[in-house]
C-alpha cells in the first residue's frame, strides 16, 4: 500500500520538473501606459458633432509597457528600451525564430518589463503632427547595424543567412509617429521607475541617452546596462572631450555637456556598456565601421570620466573578451545566450541579482 | 483495486494536488500562468523595391528596399494547450492591449483565456502599433476627440457616466483607456489587412477568430480567404456585412450616417455557413432613431443589421447566432465587453457556446 503511494508521489513530481523545465512560469503579466501629457482644445463639446475638436481632450506622449513577473521573482526587474526605429520586438523573438532577452532573462528569474517609447509602436499617440514616407532604407540599415557592407554579411556575423531571417528583421522596424524627444521620453521611463520601484534599466542604441537621463532623474534606477549607445554621451561641465572626427552617418561626434551635479548621479549606479564586432580600430572610410568606432571611443572617454568621478562604469567591447561577429543587436545575434550569460555574471558581480 | 487504498491513494493525491494550488497562488490570489512556449513574429505584408543599385556610400534611397504592410503578433501557449488557439484581433484605433489588462488594472481576455487553457495570439493589423511600416505615406496629427469616443464606444454620454455602467469611474481608468489607443499609419485596407490575417491563419493552423469592431468585416472575408478559420466570435461588429449578390438589404438609416451592406459573390458567401459564428453586443444601444446622438445610434444600426445577416446566413444553411447581452440579463456593456467590470461573465458566456460548438477541447 504504502509502495503504491510513494510511486503515484514520484510520478507526479517527475511530470511537473518536467513541465517546469521547459515552460514559462508567470505569476503575474499585463499591459500599461506610462506617463505622458493631455491637450485639451477650447470651446464645448458637441454631441450632435462629435468629429468637430471644440472641447474635446488628447491624451498623448506616454509610454506602452508590457510585463511579465516570473514566479519567485529575482529583486531587481528588467526593464528594456529599444533603440532607433525599433520597438519592444527588440527584445522579444529573434529574427530566425529563437527566444529573445524577454523569455532568457524570465527563465533567469527577473521580471521583465519592455517599452515602446512614447511616440512609437504601441505607444503612437503623439502630441506632434508627423508625416510619415515610405522609403525605401533597408540596405542602409543592414549596413549601419553592422550585419555587413551589403549585400555581403560579415565573414563571421552572428547574424542567420537565411531569407526568412532577414525579413523579420526588416519588418520589426517602427517609425517615429513624432519627433524623437529626449525629455518626452525620460519623463515617461522615469514615470515607469515610480511605478514599479527600483530596477535595472537596459538600453539599446538610441535608447542610450534617454536611459542615462532617467538615471538621473531617477534613483531607483539601480544599474545601466546599455548595449551600443552612440549618442547623448553626458559630461560635466568644463570637462567636455573634443569631438571624434568619423565618415560615419553624423560626422562628428559630440559629448553633451551638464550641470556636475546631474552627473555625478551617474557614478552612483553600477553602469555596464557592451558593443559587438567589425567596429574599426582606427579611422577609416568604411562608413559603418567608423560610425561605431567613434561611439565605441567615445563610450571610453565617458567611462573613464565617471570612473575618475568615484564611479563604476565598465565599457566591453566584445571581441576583446573573445565574442566575436556580434551585430548592433548582440541580444538577438546567434550568441545571444552567451551575450546574455555575460550580463548575468555581471549582474551578479554587482550583486543586482 | 481494494476499495481502501484507492481511497487513500485520492485522498493524498488531493492533499498534494491542494497544497500545491496553494504554494502557487500569488498576492492577487491567482495561479501562476503556466506558458509552454511564448514569442512574436510579423506576417503577410509586400515589399516595395526602388530601381537602381544601392549605393553604399551616398545611401540613396536607389536600390534600396521596404518591407511593410505586415501584421505584428504577440503569442502565448499554455502547457496542455486545447486543439484550437484564439486569435484576437482588435477595432478601430486599437491594437493588441484591447485583450491585454483592463483600463482598470483586470486581467483581459488575453489572460482569461489563457487560464482556460487556449494557445492567444493578440495581432497589431497592418498600418497600426508594432505593425506601422506602412507602404502609403501617412500624416498623423494630435487632433482631440476623446470625448467623440467617449461617446461612441458607450461609456455614457460626456462628461457623464451611463447610469450602471460596466465601466470603472476613476479617472486612471479613463486615462488607461484614452491612451489604449493608437493612430493608423495610412489607410485602413481591407485586403491588406484580410491578406495578413489569411497568412497568419496559414501559419497557424486551425484557430478561432475573436473580432472587435472594425476587424469584424474583415474577420468575415479572413474566413473566405482562409479555412483555417475554425469560428468566429465578433464583439460588436460595425461594417463589413456581406451578403450574396442579389440579397443585399437596404442600408440601415442612423443619425452615424447609413449603415450599408455588402454584396459578394454567392459561392464566397456559402463559405460562411460553414463555420460557427457568434456576435455579441452590450448595452446602451438605443432602441429608437436617435439624432441628437449619432455615436450611440450607430450601434442601433449595427445590432439591426447583425440580425438580418444572421437570417440571411442561416437560411442558407449557416450557424450564426446574434446576443444582446442585456437580453440574455447582462447589463451595462459598453462597446467593449471584453474588458468591461463584468469581463469574467462574458468570457463564461463565450466558453458556454465554444463549448456548445465543441471548440474547446
Amino acid at each position: 500500500m504504502i509502495t503504491f503511494a510513494m510511486s503515484a508521489c514520484t510520478n507526479t513530481e517527475n511530470t511537473e520538473t518536467q513541465t517546469n523545465g521547459n515552460s514559462l512560469v508567470i505569476k503575474e503579466q499585463g499591459s500599461f501606459a506610462v506617463g505622458g501629457t493631455k491637450l485639451s482644445a477650447q470651446g464645448n463639446f458637441d454631441l450632435a458633432n462629435p468629429l468637430k475638436p471644440d472641447g474635446q481632450t488628447f491624451h498623448g506622449d506616454h509610454a506602452y509597457v508590457f510585463y511579465q513577473v516570473p514566479a519567485k521573482a529575482r529583486k531587481y526587474p528588467l526593464a528594456f528600451l529599444h533603440g532607433a526605429g525599433q520597438s519592444k520586438k527588440t527584445w522579444e523573438t529573434t529574427p530566425d525564430g529563437r527566444e529573445g532577452f524577454q523569455n532568457i532573462f524570465l527563465r533567469k528569474g527577473f521580471g521583465v518589463y519592455l517599452l515602446d517609447q512614447p511616440r512609437r509602436g504601441e505607444a503612437g499617440r503623439s502630441t506632434v503632427e508627423e508625416t510619415i514616407k515610405a522609403t525605401p532604407d533597408e540596405q542602409f540599415w543592414f549596413t549601419q547595424f553592422r550585419i555587413g557592407n551589403y549585400p555581403d554579411y560579415f565573414p563571421n556575423v552572428q547574424f542567420p543567412k537565411d531569407k526568412a531571417s532577414l525579413e523579420q528583421f526588416f519588418r520589426q522596424m517602427t517609425p517615429n509617429t513624432g519627433a524623437f524627444d529626449t525629455n518626452v521620453i525620460t519623463d515617461a521611463v522615469s514615470q515607469l521607475f515610480d511605478k514599479i520601484g527600483k530596477g535595472i534599466l537596459v538600453t539599446h542604441s538610441q535608447g542610450g541617452g534617454p536611459g542615462w537621463f532617467t538615471a538621473i532623474k531617477n534613483d531607483k534606477v539601480k544599474a545601466v546596462v546599455a548595449y551600443e549607445p552612440y549618442s547623448s554621451f553626458v559630461f560635466p561641465q568644463g570637462e567636455l572631450p573634443e569631438p571624434i572626427q568619423s565618415t560615419g552617418l553624423f560626422g562628428a561626434l559630440n559629448g553633451v555637456e551638464i550641470p556636475l551635479s546631474d552627473f555625478e548621479r551617474l557614478t552612483k549606479i553600477p553602469i555596464v556598456v557592451y558593443y559587438g564586432d567589425n567596429i574599426a580600430k582606427e579611422p577609416t572610410d568604411v562608413w559603418n565601421k567608423d560610425h561605431w568606432r567613434s561611439g565605441l571611443e567615445m563610450a571610453r572617454l565617458w567611462a573613464e570620466t565617471i570612473n575618475k568621478h568615484g564611479g563604476d562604469a565598465t565599457v566591453v567591447h566584445l571581441p576583446e573578451i573573445g565574442i566575436n561577429g556580434n551585430t548592433h543587436f548582440p541580444f538577438s545575434d546567434l550568441n545571444n545566450i552567451e551575450v546574455a550569460d555575460l550580463l548575468a555574471k555581471w549582474l551578479k558581480e554587482k550583486g543586482l541579482d | 483495486m481494494n476499495r481502501k487504498i484507492k481511497n487513500y491513494v485520492m485522498a493524498l493525491s488531493l492533499v498534494v494536488l491542494s497544497s500545491t494550488i496553494l504554494l502557487a497562488q500569488n498576492s492577487t490570489g491567482k495561479k501562476p500562468l503556466m506558458i509552454e512556449q511564448q514569442g512574436s513574429f510579423s506576417v503577410g505584408g509586400t515589399v516595395i523595391t526602388n530601381p537602381g543599385k544601392y549605393d553604399p556610400v551616398n545611401r540613396t534611397p536607389d536600390g534600396q528596399t521596404f518591407h511593410g504592410d505586415h501584421a505584428y503578433v504577440f503569442y502565448q501557449k499554455p502547457v496542455d494547450a486545447k486543439r484550437l488557439p484564439l486569435v484576437f484581433w482588435h477595432g478601430i484605433g486599437q491594437f493588441s492591449k484591447t485583450w491585454e489588462t483592463t483600463p482598470d488594472g483586470r486581467e483581459g481576455f488575453q489572460n482569461i483565456f489563457l487560464r482556460r487553457g487556449f494557445g492567444v495570439y493578440v495581432i497589431d493589423q497592418p498600418r497600426r502599433g508594432n505593425a506601422s511600416r506602412s507602404t502609403v505615406e501617412a500624416t498623423i496629427s494630435p487632433t482631440p476627440d476623446e470625448q467623440d469616443w467617449f461617446g461612441t464606444f458607450r461609456v455614457g454620454v460626456w462628461p457623464d457616466y451611463f447610469p450602471g455602467v460596466q465601466f470603472s469611474k476613476d479617472p486612471e481608468t479613463l486615462n488607461q483607456y484614452f491612451r489604449s489607443m493608437t493612430p493608423s499609419l495610412g489607410p485602413i485596407d481591407p485586403a491588406v489587412v484580410t491578406d495578413a490575417a489569411a497568412a497568419l491563419a496559414e501559419k497557424v493552423g486551425p484557430l478561432i477568430l475573436v473580432t472587435h469592431s472594425h476587424s469584424g468585416g474583415f474577420g468575415w472575408i479572413t474566413a473566405i480567404k482562409n479555412q483555417n478559420v475554425k469560428a468566429i466570435v465578433s464583439y460588436e461588429p460595425g461594417s463589413g456585412f456581406l451578403f450574396p449578390e442579389g440579397e443585399v438589404p437596404v442600408p440601415v438609416e442612423s443619425s452615424a450616417g447609413p449603415l450599408v451592406a455588402t454584396a459578394i459573390p454567392k459561392e464566397e458567401f456559402q463559405k460562411l455557413t460553414k463555420i460557427p459564428i457568434v456576435i455579441y453586443y452590450g448595452d446602451f444601444i438605443p432602441e429608437k432613431y436617435d439624432a441628437g446622438n449619432p455615436g450611440a445610434d450607430g450601434w442601433r444600426a449595427r445590432l439591426e443589421m447583425a440580425r438580418k445577416w444572421r437570417d440571411v446566413v442561416n437560411e442558407h444553411g449557416g450557424d450564426v447566432t446574434v446576443v444582446h447581452l442585456p437580453e440574455i440579463g447582462i447589463k451595462g456593456n459598453t462597446h467593449f465587453p471584453f474588458s468591461d467590470l463584468n469581463n469574467i461573465e462574458v468570457a463564461d458566456v463565450m466558453s458556454k457556446w465554444l463549448a456548445e460548438k465543441e471548440l474547446d477541447n
